[in-house]
């Protein structure tokens, strides 16, 4: 059995604890999914305080509609799209909110933990370099990215989670390495571990 | 052999992936030929190889501790939801509370002198069994497996003490004038009129304190420490025998105290001691064949368990194997 196997099977043991009213289980899924949960909404959001906000709801509205549930056979894939749909309802609203401010500066918004790291060892022109490469990928393209290589997802499943087809999948998949692979020759990995903490 | 013309197609196998990101892949021997074969696709293996190696690369999210505190902020936001089911009643002579103690040190002798030197009495239990007492001024104990409570035979004036090693169930009746006392070897528990649990194992290296409703006092024996913790309603206190830190938390779920009607609770505790307790439980013996995987934690409920069901239960989720054989248990994990 895989790693990933075994900690599905206990996501599903815990769901079921969890949705017969044991507050505990839910707390141990929301521990062990948390920051994989924390990397996908900060993708969407790009903002730490929201994205913690964003996981804090999705797990009360679990609590409160545990009875209504269902069972739930993938867990991780299930709260990676319940995630999704409540970042992009804060998005959305934002948006409405604040026009301005989202526009391309908020692309770009990043953690303060991120932040400190990029200050102290990534050079003006480095940087420079580096937002030229996130603005040339769309949002989808990054989240595809993230889907496919962090979570180790399949297309299918990605094709699930951000509700598009096969095929769009197979093409932002293959536009987003296109550009990536333009810029990849002029920099070094560190500059492109950075790339990743930024875009993906 | 499938071609691999386009640097997209090397990112997206899954063997060239294996071979980049784990030093004993399977997959070596064969791109290894492959690129001494097509010497022409080395930019295009470099590139597939940089961005394998960045997109494997996780950002740094949240540490355990900073995940805790949005796990606590979550239970706090779903007690506020929640009604409260207790209501007070002022004229019932027992208040509720119950207290958990687990593992404490020293059966020889009470560290508290009693007065006008009272006759004791002893009263235990072996492994799997379980005992009701009443003691003199009406309080009921219910003594857990492998367990065993020293009192006196009439209590003094103005106190009542008790020594407990091993697990027990306090309902004590309320006497304002003489405080109740549990001495549980570091701790000693003071309650005035309450319902509380006391579990203290010598094997164990962590003592837990638990009180549901009520209200009682921790007072560690440790003259140096000389504290006095009130606890309240649902919080946990834990001490760690050494270094002797202790904490408070939020109580997980009332069956954590529920023993007596047969449920076994666990939340998120260290497999090693689930084991100690199913030791005890089941009177039983449990061997571990391969330790390495002990550090791992089990949360999980069983009611009314047999030995069979709970370790089907933690086997299935942990991946161990075992077997029953006369009294004995024996526990291999899958590799």
């Amino acid at each position: 059995m895989t790693k990933m196997q075994m900690d599905e099977r206990l996501l599903q043991y815990l769901m079921h604890d969890f949705q017969k009213g044991k507050k505990e289980a839910l707390g141990e899924i929301m521990r062990l999914l948390y920051n994989d949960l924390y990397a996908y909404g900060l993708k969407i959001l790009k903002d730490d305080a929201l994205t913690k906000d964003c996981i804090q709801n999705l797990f009360y509205y679990l609590w409160i509609k545990r009875a209504s549930l269902g069972t739930i056979t993938k867990v991780k894939p299930y709260l990676l799209i319940a995630l999704r749909r409540e970042a992009l309802k804060v998005k959305s609203s934002e948006r409405k909110n604040d026009q301005q401010i989202l526009s391309d500066a908020k692309l770009l918004r990043v953690s303060s933990r991120e932040k400190e790291l990029i200050d102290t060892q990534l050079s003006h022109e480095k940087w420079n370099q580096l937002q030229k490469v996130i603005a040339s990928l769309s949002t989808k393209q990054r989240e595809v990215i993230h889907l496919k290589f962090f979570e180790g997802m399949d297309a299918e499943e990605i094709s699930q989670i951000m509700s598009i087809r096969l095929q769009s999948v197979y093409n932002l998949l293959s536009e987003a390495l296109k550009t990536i692979r333009k810029h990849i020759v002029e920099l070094s990995l560190i500059d492109l571990f950075f790339l990743s903490y930024l875009a993906f | 052999m499938s071609q691999f013309e386009e640097f997209e197609d090397l990112v997206n196998d899954d063997s060239f992936r294996d071979w980049i990101l784990s030093d004993d892949s399977e997959h070596q021997i064969f791109w290894e030929n492959w690129v001494n074969e097509n010497p022409d696709k080395k930019i295009e293996v470099e590139q597939a190889r940089k961005i394998i190696l960045i997109s494997a690369h996780k950002p740094q999210g949240l540490s355990n501790e900073e995940i805790n505190t949005e796990v606590d902020k979550l239970f706090q936001r779903i007690e506020k939801s929640r009604p409260k089911l207790f209501i007070q009643r002022p004229f019932i002579q027992w208040a509720a509370a119950a207290v958990m103690l687990l593992g404490v040190a020293s059966i020889f002798y009470f560290l508290i002198p009693f007065q006008n030197e009272p006759a004791f009495l002893t009263e235990s239990t072996q492994n799997g069994e379980q005992k009701v007492i009443t003691l003199e001024d009406g309080t009921k104990v219910t003594l857990n497996v492998s367990s065993q409570l020293s009192y006196p035979k009439k209590f003094g004036k103005n106190k009542r003490d008790v020594k407990l090693d091993g697990e027990a169930f306090f309902e004590v009746v309320k006497d304002e004038k003489r405080p109740f006392t549990v001495n549980a070897g570091v701790l000693d528990v003071q309650v005035l009129g309450t319902t509380f649990n006391v579990s203290n194992y010598n094997e164990d290296e962590q003592v837990d304190v638990e009180l549901l409703t009520g209200a009682v006092m921790v007072k560690l024996s440790d003259t140096d420490t000389n504290g006095i913790i009130p606890l309240r309603i649902q919080e946990k206190f834990s001490f760690q025998k050494t270094p002797g830190n202790w904490s408070i938390d939020k109580i997980a779920s009332e069956k954590q105290v529920d023993w007596q009607n047969g449920t076994l609770y666990f939340s998120s505790t260290p497999l090693d001691r689930i084991f100690r307790e199913m030791e005890r439980w089941f009177d039983t013996e449990i061997d571990i064949r391969n330790k390495t995987l002990l550090p791992m934690r089990f949360t999980g409920t069983f009611e009314d368990p047999t030995l069979d069901s709970v370790l089907e239960g933690i086997g299935f989720i942990l991946d161990f194997n075992y077997s029953i054989n006369d009294d004995k248990v024996i526990i291999e994990f899958s590799e």
